[in-house]
């Protein structure tokens, strides 16, 4: 059982994540932009957050940025979910502080299946 | 006349050098005179028979500057008087001498200078035409003392007037002509002039002295006065005017004094009163000097005239003779030009020695040009031109080009003559001639490339040659450019002032230049000036080929112009394309991610982690995600279809198992079969397949085949095989996906448009089967850029078979 933090403008991509990583047994926390986020970080202890890239105000790319460079107590694992899935996208990603990255379309059992390989540290080949 | 100039002549400058002493020795001269005169006189008569100290004084006035003249007549008066007082004389008549001295001094002075400024030249002696004024001053200053003396004598002494006045007027004048003249001649040096040996000149003195010395000795007493007078010829010819003048003035003291002896001419018997022989003695003196003075001052003009003539001759000559240019004096004669001289240039151009030609005709040296050289001098004598300038070939060897100059100087002493002057042209025409040989061995060539303008010009440009392709090119003709025009007239002076560094050279240097046509239209043209060089390097002209480059230049520009409209078109499309990128993006993004949610919730729904779900509702959930997978994969196909052109660049190429891939194509399209189509997939026992590629771009491929076989297949089997070949045969191995179904096919006629996008087959059509018609141009697209190749194979209303090969990883 982890803490895991959801942050995705979609509310029902939130919905579906807290719903389906709920019952795969996990604690899960939801933010719906990046400051919210960043703000929950800094209070809350969190092992994985699933990060949308595209969002308003501020971007997962960006969310990532700052949770890398600044680390709050506890430092989460990043899995970043995207609709792009282009190489470089992916690269984007990963560079910007990212543990692993789901391209969206995902089938329930793959997105868990890639959140419980990231907590054992076996990060998934995106 | 005065040929020799003589500049120091004023009074002033003529006792300068002199000064005070001069006139104090003058004075000490009068003063002895004048008492030897009163002593020698005789003693039946009250005055003196010569009386040289009027000539010295009156001298000493005329030399004077007109300011000076009341001091020096006052020493006259006071030293002549003191002389006759000296002498015996009573006081009163001495000081009357003296004033009858002095006056005779000033009115000679004033007579002598009459007319003439107060600083001016003093009286010339230096020609016959001076001797008159002379002769009429010493006659007024004469015959004004005798005025003078005669009146005291008549006066004071009760002597005869008439007696003294002819007395003292002859004494007093053949002695002031006999030194007066001397006077005069002081400070010219053309009186010095003589030509004669100094011997020579001697022996003259000596003889004509002894002469007179002889004729009027006391123990002759025959009259041969006259014996002496062409000894004095002779001396006007041998000596100098002055020495001459010396001459008479000793042979005047010499006839004097011995007259007082009472011999010779005037001294025989005792017919003859002393009074009447002393008068004839003095006009014997008169004849002395008239005799001698004018025939020794034309001799001296000649002589000087002579001499100047050979000095100005000398000059000429020596002009002549020395001058680079060749030269030859001519005379014309009747049909020819006699050689009076030639310097050595001349010599050397017309290849012949100085004194081959002299005094020979010049017109048959010339050989064929003779006759238009002489027929030329001939215009010229006869006053029709003044001056003849000829280029001509002479045939020395080798042939020499000269540029002859004829000049005419009339009326010389001797006649017409005629200067001939010579310029060697040769080398400057030999390289010409070079040149023009050499255009005119290409001129057939040059004017034959009528589109090309080629100017040859000189060494300032000038045009020399120009071809026909110019009239074409420019509008003019070689008449309108030959000699009048130089190449920079032909450019447009706008350009010509905006690019000067570039014409520094003389002409402008090679490239495209705006040229001004004869009718003023401006063209442009391409340039390439070339200096052209003799063999010693120095430049003799340019040569200037122009191209129009007018119509080029014109298709340059638009060119550029279309090129530049092309690139806008690219810009837009750029940013067309990134427009559609973003909006892409942004499609795919809305798009999948709502489909991500319902597809989600379906699948927990199906789970049943949520709760139990009857057979009926898993029925509907099983419907929700077909359709869902069917949507998500239309959006999949139209996002690549979007990215094609892009996909090879794109590609992030890995070695990757083509089976795990399949499992996966399987898993994803098994939920379209919807339970009636069954989906088989063989994969080879050996195990791994594995080829290099884009996992995710050979994934849309796969599924596109599969999914499009399970599509047309209504009910039935879908067969999806993985193998290999060639692997094992030194081939490169291939791998081979085949895809076979039973479905409906596809008609013969359409299978070779089967991979164009947006074609669908007619039998899909027909069966009311949805679809895009990108599906199978993506597979192509995707299996070419990994190096593989696709096939369908189908048979209507029986099914098809898809087979993609793809190269095998080479490790394998």
């Amino acid at each position: 059982m982890a803490r895991l933090l959801v942050v995705d403008d979609d509310e029902d991509i939130r919905e579906l994540l807290s719903l389906a990583l709920g019952i795969a047994g996990h604690q899960v926390l939801t933010a719906s932009d990046g400051p919210a986020a960043l703000g929950l970080l800094a209070e809350e202890r969190v092992d994985l957050m699933v990060l949308d890239v595209s969002m308003p105000q501020m971007s997962g790319l960006e969310v990532a940025r700052r949770v890398r460079a600044t680390p709050p107590t506890s430092e989460p694992l990043i899995l970043m979910l995207s609709a792009m899935a282009d190489p470089d996208d992916i690269a984007a990603g990963i560079a910007s502080g990212a543990d692993s990255y789901a391209t969206k379309p995902f089938t329930i059992p793959a997105l868990t299946q890639a959140v419980q390989r990231l907590l054992e540290g076996r990060p998934s080949c995106p | 006349m005065s040929l020799t100039p003589w500049a120091p002549s004023t009074p002033t400058a003529l006792l300068a050098g002199r000064g005070l002493p001069g006139v104090a020795l003058g004075y000490v001269a009068v003063f002895v005179l004048a008492v030897l005169s009163v002593h020698f006189a005789p003693p039946d008569s009250d005055v003196a028979t010569w009386w040289p100290a009027a000539g010295v004084g009156s001298a000493m006035v005329v030399l004077s500057p007109p300011r000076h003249w009341p001091a020096l007549l006052g020493g006259v008066l006071v030293v002549t008087g003191a002389a006759n007082a000296l002498e015996g004389r009573g006081l009163e008549v001495a000081a009357l001498f003296g004033l009858g001295n002095a006056a005779e001094s000033l009115v000679l002075a004033l007579v002598l200078r009459a007319g003439r400024a107060p600083r001016s030249s003093l009286v010339p002696m230096r020609a016959p035409e001076d001797l008159p004024r002379v002769l009429v001053a010493i006659a007024a200053g004469a015959m004004t003392a005798g005025t003078l003396v005669a009146a005291t004598v008549a006066i004071a002494l009760e002597g005869s007037f008439a007696a003294t006045w002819t007395n003292v007027t002859a004494a007093h004048g053949a002695a002031t002509l006999l030194i007066l003249p001397l006077a005069l001649m002081v400070g010219d040096p053309q009186a010095r002039l003589s030509d004669d040996p100094r011997v020579l000149q001697a022996v003259q003195v000596v003889a004509t002295l002894g002469a007179f010395a002889l004729v009027h000795h006391s123990g002759q007493s025959l009259p041969l006065a006259f014996l002496p007078l062409p000894l004095l010829v002779w001396g006007a010819q041998v000596l100098s005017p002055r020495a001459l003048a010396l001459e008479a003035l000793a042979a005047g003291l010499i006839v004097t004094a011995l007259a007082t002896e009472g011999g010779g001419p005037f001294g025989s018997d005792g017919d003859i009163s002393a009074r009447v022989r002393d008068a004839l003695v003095q006009l014997d003196l008169v004849v002395i000097a008239l005799v001698s003075l004018p025939l020794a001052l034309n001799v001296s003009q000649r002589r000087a005239a002579l001499r100047e003539a050979v000095a100005v001759g000398e000059t000429y000559r020596r002009s002549m003779t020395e001058s680079v240019i060749g030269t030859l004096l001519l005379r014309p004669t009747d049909g020819g030009l006699h050689v009076l001289d030639l310097n050595e240039p001349a010599g050397d151009l017309l290849g012949v020695r100085r004194d081959d030609l002299l005094g020979r005709d010049w017109a048959d040296a010339l050989g064929p040009h003779g006759g238009l050289v002489v027929d030329a001098a001939r215009e010229m004598t006869a006053g029709r031109r003044s001056g003849w300038e000829h280029e001509l070939w002479f045939a020395t060897e080798p042939a020499r080009c000269v540029r002859l100059a004829l000049s005419w100087v009339p009326d010389t002493s001797s006649g017409d003559l005629v200067v001939a002057q010579l310029v060697d042209l040769t080398e400057q025409r030999v390289a010409q001639r070079s040149l023009e040989k050499e255009l005119g061995f290409n001129a057939a060539l040059l004017d034959a490339t009528t589109g090309i303008s080629i100017i040859a010009a000189d060494r300032d440009g000038l045009a020399t040659y120009v071809n026909r392709g110019t009239r074409r090119l420019l509008g003019y003709a070689p008449s309108d450019l030959v000699g009048r025009r130089h190449l920079v007239d032909l450019y447009d002076p706008e350009e010509l002032r905006e690019r000067p560094a570039e014409t520094e050279l003389g002409a402008p240097v090679s490239g495209d230049w705006t040229f001004v046509g004869a009718d003023g239209r401006r063209l442009r043209v391409s340039v390439s000036v070339t200096p052209l060089r003799d063999a010693a390097g120095e430049l003799i002209g340019y040569l200037q080929v122009g191209e129009d480059v007018t119509e080029r230049a014109l298709a340059q520009d638009a060119l550029r112009a279309a090129l530049e409209k092309e690139r806008q078109g690219v810009e837009e499309l750029e940013r067309l394309d990134r427009s559609k990128s973003d909006f892409l993006a942004t499609v795919s993004h809305e798009l999948r991610t709502p489909m991500t949610s319902i597809m989600g919730f379906n699948e927990l729904l199906a789970s049943e982690a949520v709760g139990p779900v009857n057979e009926r509702q898993r029925e509907l959930l099983r419907r929700g995600t077909r359709a869902g997978q069917r949507l998500l994969g239309l959006i999949e196909n139209i996002l690549t279809m979007s990215r094609t052109e892009s996909l090879v660049e794109s590609a992030h190429h890995v070695p990757l198992d083509l089976g795990a891939l399949l499992v996966r194509v399987v898993e994803t399209t098994e939920p379209l079969g919807d339970g009636e189509l069954t989906v088989t997939l063989t994969l080879p026992p050996s195990g791994d397949v594995r080829v290099v590629g884009d996992a995710a771009q050979l994934e849309r491929a796969l599924v596109n085949v599969v999914s499009n076989a399970m599509k047309f297949t209504p009910g039935g089997e879908v067969r999806v095989a993985l193998g290999s070949v060639g692997d094992d045969a030194g081939q490169p191995g291939r791998a081979v996906v085949t895809v076979e179904d039973t479905g409906i096919g596809i008609p013969v006629e359409e299978q070779g448009r089967l991979f164009e996008r947006f074609f669908r087959a007619s039998s899909a059509v027909r069966a009311s089967i949805p679809g895009t018609g990108l599906g199978l141009a993506i597979v192509r697209t995707i299996v070419q850029a990994h190096a593989g190749t696709v096939t369908v194979d189908s048979q209507p209303g029986e099914g098809t078979t898809v087979r993609i090969s793809l190269p095998l990883h080479p490790s394998r």
